[in-house]
């Protein structure tokens, strides 16, 4: 089901990939899509992804409870869902995709809105932004 | 969608004034605007925050290591 918020679609939003959040936590990258006023999305999944790359890089505990709140409090966070699930098999099958990159690319498809990252996986599939 | 909310005469007021300050028609652009300046500006520091811990690392590096530990979860 698609999440609304007050009448609007997560269409609206975009949709940025953990590369793209961890482009901009470390190099500063990509933000004119960030620092902006314009509404973000994020696939929980991609919570999990950028913080468990930052437990392994060592990080330290405060730094990373940092950049995720920030992430957090920047994103309205969407939630994988039965239908999302089922999308992504299908989609990680069909079009051989990674299980993780095709549930972060069908919370953004299902919602209707376009998936920004970094990752060349995700190159050839519709509704996608590679950004360099 | 339009909805209600409570707010105290306190708050009214001051939502007044700074909808004047701000020279926007209505409350909600208001609210908008203030939640929004806040999300920038708190925000505008977190760019690169945590380059300290790559110095040794590219940026393209991470991204590889990334990519690969989604290509092995399969």
């Amino acid at each position: 089901m698609n999440y609304k918020k007050r009448g609007e679609r997560v269409g609206d939003f975009k949709f940025l990939d953990s590369s793209v959040w961890i482009a901009f936590i470390i190099e500063n990258k990509n933000k004119e899509i960030i620092e902006t006023e314009e509404p973000l999305a994020l696939c929980s999944l991609s919570l999990f992804e950028i913080k468990r790359k930052l437990i392994n890089d060592k990080v330290k505990k405060e730094d990373i409870e940092r950049s995720i709140s920030f992430i957090k409090n920047r994103s309205m966070v969407i939630n994988v869902d039965e239908k999302i699930a089922e999308k992504a098999a299908e989609i990680s099958v069909e079009r051989k995709v990674p299980s993780l990159d095709a549930l972060i690319y069908c919370t953004s498809l299902q919602n209707e809105g376009i998936l920004f990252t970094r990752d060349n996986d995700f190159r050839g599939l519709p509704l996608v932004n590679i950004l360099s | 969608m339009v909805t209600t909310i409570q707010v105290d005469e306190k708050t009214l007021l001051l939502l007044k004034k700074l909808k004047e300050e701000l020279n926007v028609s209505s409350y909600d652009e208001t609210i908008n605007k203030i939640v929004l300046q806040r999300t920038k500006e708190k925000f505008k520091s977190m760019g690169g925050s945590l380059k300290k811990y790559y110095k040794n690392k590219s940026l393209k590096e991470v991204l590889d290591e990334l990519q690969k530990e989604r290509r092995e979860s399969g």
